[in-house]
């Protein structure tokens, strides 16, 4: 009967515990409480939090062949069923009127890509001096893509070229996204004159229902002929953008926009949490993905607002810089971001509609280099 | 060899993107200015 009481003990978890599981735990819980204490991304890091406490309890074998959490990883994310998913409710959510108004801010969501490749050098040049970090050209793009500030570009990209990554650059990723409000506004404040950020912005013109029906259609064959790989998010994004924009399927794009979007979102929190464990977690490259993450963010948000600097020289109508800051997706707080910081320049400023143009370019521009990396990297 | 590929990934994929979003925005000027004559 000891005997038998001695084994029951030895198959609990308890037994098996250990401090790395411990500093999990500890991580889940932070992203808990930031989640509903500080309500920074709270629908995705809620339950990334608690897959990442429930994925470290020992023996529970929820990311073994077969388990729970591997499921949901394995055809969720393998498959790349829930990033092209979100997309589809992202679409249906976009308002591209601001974009087709002002169409070159486009060039501001290319710009501010310039972070994705200053992370993807760093990347490489950690990898090279330390190469048992292991760094290589599939790593550097997925950490690079970070700079993006979309989270379901990243995931996508990273399953793509470096799965064993996926844990911390989703986690960078959104966490970033939730700081934007505090990382950019000292870069933007440093970056423009107190002139330059009072700009006042002509009022964008009214845009028909057949330009906003035909944008879709139009950008999903001109950025899948030329990089056919983004195809899957690109494709999903203006499918259910046309959802929203025919005005002939409002179940369909109400369904996008709630429902689908929602029960995607409770399994990508899920999946991304359970390939946090110990053991692929806490590790030296994770820290350093969070470090190039951030630098990749401060990068991105520079480049939005030099080229909107520099395409002032050459404009009539001039842009304020602050709404290139807005180029790094992040939708719409980065364009909430640009708002707040013109109109604490001159209350009178509004530039939120004007900053959503790039933003939603933003979307598009990370997406196209993810395409890219995937086409160039081996991935596609 | 990284080094050259590194190169061609930035210099690539970094004008691509520039050039795949100007050719949207040249398109979406084009398709602005066409609804506008029909209209």
């Amino acid at each position: 009967m000891a005997e038998f009481i001695g084994t029951m003990i030895w198959k609990t978890g308890f037994m098996s515990l250990e401090v790395k599981h411990l500093i999990m735990w500890l991580i889940g819980f932070l992203f808990i409480f930031l989640a509903v204490k500080k309500d920074y991304e709270p629908l995705l890091l809620l339950p990334i939090g608690f897959a990442v406490f429930i994925v470290n309890l020992p023996l529970t074998a929820l990311m073994e062949e077969g388990g729970l959490l591997q499921i949901f990883y394995h055809y969720g994310l393998e498959w790349e069923i829930i990033p092209p998913l979100i997309f589809l409710g992202l679409g249906a959510m976009t308002d591209f009127g601001p974009l087709i108004a002002n169409p070159k801010t486009l060039l501001l969501g290319a710009a501010a890509q310039f972070g994705v490749y200053v992370a993807f050098f760093g990347a490489l040049v950690i990898g090279f001096l330390f190469p048992t970090i292991g760094f290589g050209i599939p790593e550097a793009c997925s950490i690079g893509i970070i700079g993006g500030a979309d989270g379901p570009t990243t995931i996508y990209t990273t399953v793509k070229l470096a799965p064993q990554l996926l844990g911390a650059t989703a986690v960078a990723a959104y966490s970033y996204m939730s700081l934007v409000p505090i990382i950019q506004p000292p870069i933007m404040k440093l970056l423009t004159t107190e002139h330059e950020r009072k700009i006042h912005m002509r009022q964008l013109r009214p845009v028909s229902q057949i330009e906003k029906i035909l944008f879709p259609v139009t950008a999903t064959l001109i950025i899948c002929l030329i990089v056919p790989p983004a195809a899957p998010l690109m494709a999903m994004f203006m499918i259910g953008n046309l959802f929203r924009e025919s005005g002939v399927v409002k179940r369909l794009s109400n369904a996008a926009q709630n429902e689908l979007m929602n029960i995607v979102t409770i399994f990508l929190g899920i999946s991304v949490g359970a390939t946090m464990s110990a053991d692929k977690f806490l590790r030296l490259d994770a820290l350093l993905v969070f470090a190039l993450g951030l630098v990749a963010f401060i990068f991105s948000t520079a480049g939005g607002l030099l080229l909107a600097k520099l395409m002032n020289l050459f404009l009539k109508d001039k842009i304020n810089p602050l709404i290139g800051s807005a180029g790094v997706s992040a939708v719409p707080m980065a364009a909430r971001v640009s708002q707040k910081l013109g109109a604490q320049a001159d209350p009178k400023n509004f530039l939120l509609m004007h900053a959503m143009g790039p933003n939603i370019a933003g979307v598009i521009g990370t997406v196209v280099a993810a395409g890219f990396f995937i086409s160039m990297a081996g991935g596609g | 060899m990284l080094w050259e590929q590194a190169i061609k990934i930035f210099v690539f994929g970094f004008l691509g993107v520039f050039v795949a979003l100007a050719i949207l925005v040249i398109t979406i000027s084009i398709l602005g200015s066409v609804v506008k004559i029909f209209k």
